[in-house]
Formats: C-alpha cells, sequence, structure tokens
C-alpha cells in the first residue's frame, strides 16, 4: 500500500511536468521512488523523534538556505561593487541583476521560514526568538521606490553604514530590484513630490541617475551581503546557535519550550504560501483577488525584474523542502514524517503530491513573469493559483487539525 | 406541595458560602480584567478589528469608540473589586453583568462557554443579596447584615453550576469523543512534552481513558460534591481536574471559575468551618435571620422554574436541528459543548457583480484579524455573516445583482477536510436565523483520524 501511494506520487509528478532529477523537485521520491523521510531512527519516546523533525528543519533545511543565500548575497555584493565601479556597463549590469535574481530565489525559500531571529519579534505576537530581521534582508510589500528615489538624490546611499540608518524600505533586495532593473532613469515619485517639484531629479541628468543608482545598489549589496552572513552566524552552531535552539526544542538549553511550540512557530511561518505566496502575489496583480479591475499588474512583486512567477515558484519549493525535511542530495525529516508517524500517511501523500503538482503548474507556465502567464496564459495560470490553493488548504486546515498546530506564540485569546 | 415546596425554598441557610462565592467571584473577575489588559486583547479583540461578528438578534450591539472600550475595562475591574468588598455591591455587580454582557456580546468570535457562565453568574449575584455577609455594605448598613438567607438562593446558584457539568457531559456522549477518543487525542499527541507522563500521551488508549474520565467526572462531580462523605475526595478531584485542563490547554479562567463554582456543592456553612478549622475552634451556630423580602413567593417560584426550564431547554434545542452539531454549529452556543471539538478551515468568496459573468476572489484577511479569522473559518453562520457584510460594502460601492458563494473547507477532530458550505448557493440570498440552514452540507462521514503512537509506529514498520 505504502509503495503503491509512493508510485502514484511518482506519476502525479511526472504528469505534473517534473523532470524527476531533484528530490526537491520530485516531491522527495530520490530515483529509487524512495521516501528519504522513512528513514527512521527508532526511538521509543515521542519527543525524541519530534526532535528528529525539528533538527532536520534547522540542520537539513533552514540552515543550509541561509548558507546558500549568504553565498549568493555575498555575489550580489560583489557584482553590484563591480557595476558600481562602470555603471555604463551593460555587462556588469547584467552580471548584477542575474546575481540578484539568484540571491533573490535563495531568499524566497527562506520566506517559508520566518522563524527565530528572522521572525516577528516585539511584544505582540512574537516568535519564539525573533528579532525582525527579515525585513532587514527583504522588506517587499513595505517597499516604496519613491523613497529610493528621493535617497538617490540624497546623499545617504554612498556609504552602507549611511544607508543602514535608513528605513527598511529604501534597502534590501525589494531597493535593489528597483535600482538594478529599472532603466527608464525616471522616479516613480509624484509630480508634486519634492524631488520633481524642485527640479533636483531632473538636474541630475540620466547618466548621474545611473551612476548613483548603481553607487546606491553597491551600498544596498552590502548591507544585505552583511545582514545574510550575519543572519547565518546567528543560526550556525558555531555562532548563535539558533539551529541548535531548534533541533532540541523542548530541551532545558533550547529557546522553544516544547517541540510543539517550534512546529507552531513554523507551522504559522509556512502559512506565507496562504497570505503571501497565493492572495498577494498571485491573485492580487491576476485581478483574482484584492483587485476590482481585470488585472493589478502594479501589485506584481517583482514589478521591474518581472520575476513574479519565479519568486512564488521559489516559495512553494522552498515550503516542499520544509514539508519534506530535504535539502536536494539529503535525506532529512519534515512534516510528512511527523503525519506519518502518527497515522495520517495518506493526508502526508496527498499533500505531498500536491506541492509537486503546484511546482509542476507553475513550471508549466514557461515564464517567470506574471503579467506575461495571466495575458498569454490565463487558463494556466488560474490552474497553478488553485493548485497552490491546494497546497496550502491541505496544509492550513488537514494538517493544522491533525498535528494540532497553533500559529506563533501570540496569545490568541482562551478556548473553551 | 406547593407550599411544602416553598417552605423547603425558604429554609434559612448559611450565608457563608454564598458570600464567599461573592468575594472569590469578584476577585476572578478582576483577575481577568487584569490579564485582559495586560495580554492587549482590550485592543486586540474590541478595538482593532473593523468588523465584527454580532449575535442573532443583537445586530445593534457595537463596541464603544476608544478610549471607550479601555474605560468600560477599567470600570468593570473597579466594578469586580466592589463586588468582592461588598461595597456600593448592588449597583456594582448589576453594573458588571450589564458591562460583562456588552463587551461579550459585541464579537461572536470572542465567545467561550465559560464568559457565558459568566454572565449568567454575574446576573445572579447582581440580583441576590450576596452582601448580607461579610460586605462593607453591611458592616455601614446592618440593617442589611444577615447570617442566613433562604435556601432557593443557594439552589438557584447550584442548579446554574449543575447545568453546566450534566450538559458538558452529554455534549461528550458521542462516538467521536467516547470510541474514538477524539479530539483529546490529537491534542495529547501535541503535548508529549508533558513532564513525567509526556511519552504515554500520544497512546491512543490514554486518549479513550482520559476521554470517559473526562464524561464520567462532568457526569457525576455533582452528586460526589453533593454527597458529605465522598466531597473531600471528590473536590481533591475536581482541583486536579481543572488542574491538568489548566496545564493541558489555553482555557483562561475557566479552570478558576469551575473550582470556585464548584464549592456552592459544600454545606453553606463551609468558610465558617473552614475558619474556624483554621483558628482551631469550634464552629458555632448562626441564628436564623428573617428572610423578610427575600421569602420567595408564589410567583417567585414560578420564576425561578421559568429560569431553570429555559436553561434546560437553551442547549437541548441544538438537537432539533439533527446532523452533526460539532459541524453545522447550529445551536452550539449557549449548550455548554465545552472543548468537544478540534476544527480548523479555510474560507474564500467567489464574487459576481452587475451581471457579469467573471469571479472573483475576497479573502476573510482583508476584512477580519488573525484571531477572528481562525474562529470564524469553521463557524458556518460567522461564514454567512461576512458575506452579507462583503455584499454590503460591494453595494455601497455602486455594484449592483451581487452574487456571493463561498468555498468553506473544514477538517473536524482530524477528519479530512471537506466542504462544509454548498458552494452554488447564492449567500446574498439567504437569511441569517434560527431555522435550519439548508445552505450547510452535511458532515463527512466516518470516524476520526485515528492517531496513532510511537510505539505503535514503529511496532508497524
Amino acid at each position: 500500500m505504502r509503495h503503491a501511494s509512493i508510485h502514484l506520487l511518482a506519476l502525479v509528478a511526472v504528469a505534473a511536468g517534473c523532470d524527476g532529477d531533484s528530490p526537491v523537485d520530485a516531491g522527495g521520491l530520490d530515483a529509487a521512488g524512495m521516501d528519504a523521510g522513512d528513514v527512521d531512527s527508532g526511538g521509543t519516546d515521542p519527543e525524541g523523534f519530534r526532535r528528529e523533525i525539528t533538527a532536520g528543519f534547522a540542520n537539513g533545511v533552514i540552515l543550509p538556505m541561509l548558507r546558500t543565500f549568504a553565498e549568493r548575497a555575498a555575489a550580489l555584493e560583489t557584482a553590484a561593487g563591480a557595476l558600481a565601479a562602470d555603471p555604463a556597463s551593460a555587462a556588469a549590469r547584467e552580471t548584477a541583476q542575474g546575481a540578484w535574481r539568484e540571491a533573490m530565489l535563495a531568499w524566497q525559500q527562506l520566506e517559508m521560514a520566518q522563524i527565530g531571529p528572522q521572525g516577528m519579534g516585539g511584544t505582540e505576537c512574537p516568535v519564539v526568538g525573533g528579532m525582525d530581521l527579515r525585513d532587514e534582508i527583504y522588506s517587499w510589500n513595505l517597499t516604496s521606490t519613491c523613497r529610493v528615489d528621493q535617497e538617490t538624490v540624497g546623499g545617504a546611499h554612498e556609504t552602507p553604514e549611511a544607508l543602514g540608518a535608513q528605513l527598511v524600505n529604501v534597502r534590501g533586495l525589494d531597493a535593489l530590484e528597483y535600482l538594478l532593473f529599472e532603466q527608464t532613469g525616471n522616479n516613480s515619485c509624484s509630480p508634486v513630490s519634492p524631488i520633481n517639484a524642485d527640479g533636483t531629479w531632473a538636474a541630475l541628468g540620466a547618466d548621474a541617475v545611473r551612476a548613483r543608482r548603481a553607487r546606491y545598489a553597491a551600498s544596498a549589496a552590502t548591507l544585505v551581503a552583511r545582514e545574510a552572513a550575519a543572519l547565518r552566524d546567528r543560526w550556525e552552531p558555531s555562532g548563535g546557535g539558533f539551529a541548535t535552539d531548534l533541533a532540541t526544542a523542548g530541551t532545558g538549553g533550547s529557546a522553544y519550550r516544547s517541540t510543539q511550540a517550534a512546529f507552531n512557530d513554523l507551522g504559522g511561518a509556512m502559512l506565507y504560501l496562504d497570505v503571501a505566496a497565493r492572495d498577494m502575489k498571485l491573485a492580487a496583480p491576476a485581478g483574482i483577488a484584492g483587485c476590482m479591475a481585470d488585472t493589478c499588474f502594479e501589485l506584481a512583486e517583482h514589478r521591474y525584474a518581472r520575476t513574479s512567477v519565479a519568486s512564488v515558484l521559489a516559495n512553494v519549493r522552498g515550503f516542499q523542502r520544509l514539508y519534506l525535511g530535504e535539502t536536494p542530495g539529503t535525506e532529512g525529516r519534515g512534516w510528512d514524517d511527523l503525519l506519518r508517524s502518527v497515522g495520517a500517511a495518506a493526508l502526508a501523500d496527498d499533500l505531498a503530491a500536491a506541492l509537486v503538482a503546484a511546482v509542476g503548474a507553475l513550471e508549466a507556465l514557461g515564464t517567470d513573469d506574471l503579467e506575461q502567464a495571466v495575458t498569454e496564459n490565463r487558463a494556466g495560470f488560474m490552474a497553478a493559483y488553485e493548485a497552490v490553493g491546494l497546497a496550502q488548504r491541505l496544509f492550513k486546515v488537514d494538517v493544522f487539525t491533525v498535528l494540532d498546530i497553533e500559529p506563533s506564540t501570540c496569545r490568541i485569546g482562551d478556548n473553551d | 406541595m406547593i407550599e411544602r415546596l416553598r417552605a423547603t425554598l425558604n429554609r434559612p441557610r448559611d450565608a457563608a458560602s454564598l458570600a464567599a462565592l461573592r468575594i472569590l467571584f469578584g476577585l476572578l473577575m478582576l483577575g481577568s480584567v487584569v490579564r485582559y489588559f495586560e495580554s492587549g486583547w482590550v485592543e486586540r479583540f474590541y478595538v482593532r478589528p473593523t468588523f465584527h461578528f454580532t449575535y442573532w438578534g443583537f445586530e445593534w450591539v457595537r463596541p464603544l469608540p476608544e478610549p471607550g472600550m479601555t474605560i468600560l475595562f477599567v470600570a468593570l475591574g473597579a466594578c469586580a473589586l466592589l463586588i468582592a468588598l461588598g461595597l456600593f455591591y448592588r449597583a456594582a455587580a448589576a453594573s458588571f453583568f450589564v458591562g460583562f454582557t456588552y463587551v461579550h456580546l459585541l464579537d461572536v468570535s470572542n465567545y467561550l462557554n465559560h464568559y457565558y457562565l459568566v454572565s449568567l453568574l454575574a446576573l445572579l449575584v447582581a440580583v441576590l443579596p450576596l452582601h448580607a455577609k461579610w460586605s462593607i455594605d453591611a458592616r455601614l448598613r446592618p440593617a442589611l447584615a444577615r447570617e442566613t438567607l433562604p435556601a432557593w438562593m443557594l439552589y438557584l446558584v447550584r442548579f446554574q453550576v449543575g447545568l453546566v457539568y450534566v450538559f458538558a457531559a452529554l455534549a461528550k456522549a458521542g462516538p467521536d469523543w467516547l470510541l474514538h477518543g477524539q479530539p483529546l487525542g490529537i491534542w495529547l499527541h501535541s503535548r508529549t512534552d508533558t513532564p513525567l507522563i509526556g511519552p504515554w500521551l500520544d497512546e491512543p488508549a490514554v486518549a479513550i481513558a482520559m476521554s470517559w474520565a473526562g464524561f464520567l467526572y462532568d457526569l457525576t462531580i455533582v452528586g460526589w460534591l453533593s454527597w458529605r462523605r465522598s466531597r473531600p475526595f471528590a473536590y481533591a478531584v475536581v482541583l486536579f481536574f481543572h488542574f491538568m485542563t489548566n496545564v493541558f490547554f489555553q482555557i483562561g479562567i475557566f479552570p478558576a471559575v469551575m473550582t470556585l463554582a464548584a464549592t456552592v456543592f459544600f454545606d453553606p456553612d463551609w468558610p465558617r468551618w473552614l475558619l474556624a478549622k483554621l483558628r482551631r475552634a469550634e464552629l458555632a451556630p448562626v441564628a436564623p435571620s428573617p428572610a423578610g423580602r427575600w421569602t420567595l413567593p408564589r410567583w417567585g417560584m414560578a420564576l425561578a422554574a421559568a429560569w431553570a426550564l429555559l436553561h434546560v431547554l437553551m442547549p437541548l434545542r441544538a438537537h432539533l436541528y439533527g446532523g452533526d452539531l460539532l459541524w453545522h454549529e447550529q445551536g452550539m452556543r449557549w449548550s455548554w459543548r465545552v472543548m468537544v471539538r478540534e476544527k480548523n478551515g479555510d474560507v474564500a468568496y467567489r464574487v459576481r457583480v452587475d451581471g457579469e459573468e467573471r469571479e472573483r476572489v475576497f479573502v476573510p484577511n482583508d476584512y477580519l484579524t488573525r484571531e477572528q479569522e481562525i474562529e470564524f473559518a469553521g463557524q458556518p453562520d460567522l461564514v454567512l455573516q461576512l458575506a452579507h457584510h462583503i455584499v454590503r460594502e460591494l453595494e455601497a460601492q455602486g455594484h449592483r445583482d451581487v452574487q456571493i458563494r463561498a468555498d468553506a473547507w473544514a477538517s473536524l477532530n482530524g477528519r479530512r477536510s471537506a466542504r462544509m458550505i454548498d458552494p452554488t448557493v447564492d449567500l446574498a440570498q439567504v437569511s441569517d436565523g434560527v431555522a435550519r440552514a439548508q445552505w450547510i452540507l452535511p458532515a463527512p462521514e466516518g470516524p476520526p483520524v485515528a492517531l496513532r503512537s510511537r510505539r505503535q509506529h514503529l511496532a508497524a514498520r
């Protein structure tokens, strides 16, 4: 029966257009059709097994994601520095844009794991260890391109230190997208904005704008690279050790008082697939939800890089990695193993298949550009939207019920 | 016969236990108000939401503009303290009842059984002269002071508290709870970190045993508490039971309310007995005080009987609807169905306007706070309410012929998610009310999820 479901999963994967080469793309099935998550230490202590899952999240997925992102952020810093040195170079710009795309894809997977230092801090609804560091790296949807233009006119962008003193909505990967991909030389502020009303923008001229944006991008990329390295270090066992906190949840030294607290935080973080990926990134710009016009492409996540579909695909893949507890080329534990261990194997299989289908539907669009996907293949886009919706529903409704997940540690009121 | 019953109901009983109830109730409510401020719930539940789910028939109840709600909670805290002190008691108790009930009529998504119980107890506290003993009022105005009160007052409070236990037991008398140990099994599975007993909590047999224990506890505890010989052991069980529920579940003041309320089944002189024990003194008998105007007249008996009947019929109304109550939730509120379901949902609305063929999706989080969304997603009447709100909003924007349908999915006690609302029904054409809702789909058939323990998982490999 188990093997039958595995073969069924494999069939779904093929039918959905997956190449099956990557363990992630294939929904966690390796070449032999085995679910890597089946590896089990055999310990009888339920908490011990649950800690194996949290350790899988920490060491098998999130830490590798952070390391990859830090590497790509460093590459972006180098590429942006080269562009700042030669702002007129098309090749340097293209290299910087490519580095941004790679960094963004790595970050989009991490968007699903906003727990610990990159999770929400504060007093109202914090996650365990939350420090709000996510916005330091990527503050979408707080991004303000007009504010970026204003900083371009001002001098704060000239050094990472000065830029770092500004609000998060003028730096980070979102500001970098605008700086690297906006090619017209125009600004996005209204005519009554000071930089337009007093003529300071017009006085700069196209070359100066290009040069300033390149220097600005270099400063922003340096900040992103620093933040990426610092965030990684906060998780590294040799650094801040948050990965160890997650891996040892429920033991004396961990910031998590129980494994359930860790599952609650991560479960809540993965609802990003629901609110952000499905509703805000796919539905809103396509005019499906939150938009009364035919389309609202101005709401797209990446209006300048035109890689909105790619980012959602990365979100789903990040979700998939966490769900399966796997990084390509490795074996690990994830939510699916927890579900199987409590006897909910059919649900585990269905969600794995739904994720494979969602990845397949997004890949089948054949473009990273949301506007192109919507205008040229609306049926395919709707299929992708529905596929992502099915995966999020199985997680949010079925998995949450079976595993008693109550997102976040905020005190959401009593029960009875 | 009736006169004999009336004589029994008017028999003088020691006022001490009701006075203690007043003091403890006031202090507990004060603590609850402090907890509301400490948790930021005043703002999050009553100030921040832009949309509130109203109770049928109470649509006119709206929150006060800030700082009105904050001031109201401060006033509730002050009233609770005055109740405990027995100072300006009548005004404080009546104000507390009105204020507390108003607050909890503001938004259905905040409904809790124990808030309902607090409202009912607050009403009884306001009506009964519980400041007759151990109160500042009685010290200042000796004419108020009583050593005894007519027995009907104690019986009325006992009835109200006993009803909670009995109906909480009846709510558990179903296959999910008694045969499958759900939803307790789901909750215990996620609490294997509990010290000492944690490693066994994922065993299905433990869930079933604890389910039966909970059912039998609710069904019989009133009897054990009422029987003098079993009372000490029964109250120890009460303390243990509510300590455990407090450890396992986030149910706020409910364990404290029930632990306090259980004292009404003691002999009415128990506080004086306890004080005497602490002072190593003999328990002195009290002289009966004249009941005076508190003597229950015939019409008072009729009123008490009507009150009792109302509170018996209210929970029973749920059975008129048929089907799975935990799924359609008609008759769920005001019926003491305490902690009997684990339910999560996901709702999206498909909307057509102005005769267009095209459907747009409306998502709840554009209207609701996270707290509201969690509660609303499993309650069909709330899904209908938000649908009507969206329709009104679109019509106010000038759209006509607004049609709205719901993609509402829910999972009950670990069953696979199923559609809760007929997706073909235009909810704009559906009225809310007490009639049986045809637009709610039947509950999914089959048993709830059968969770297995870590030990069973390893054995099955």
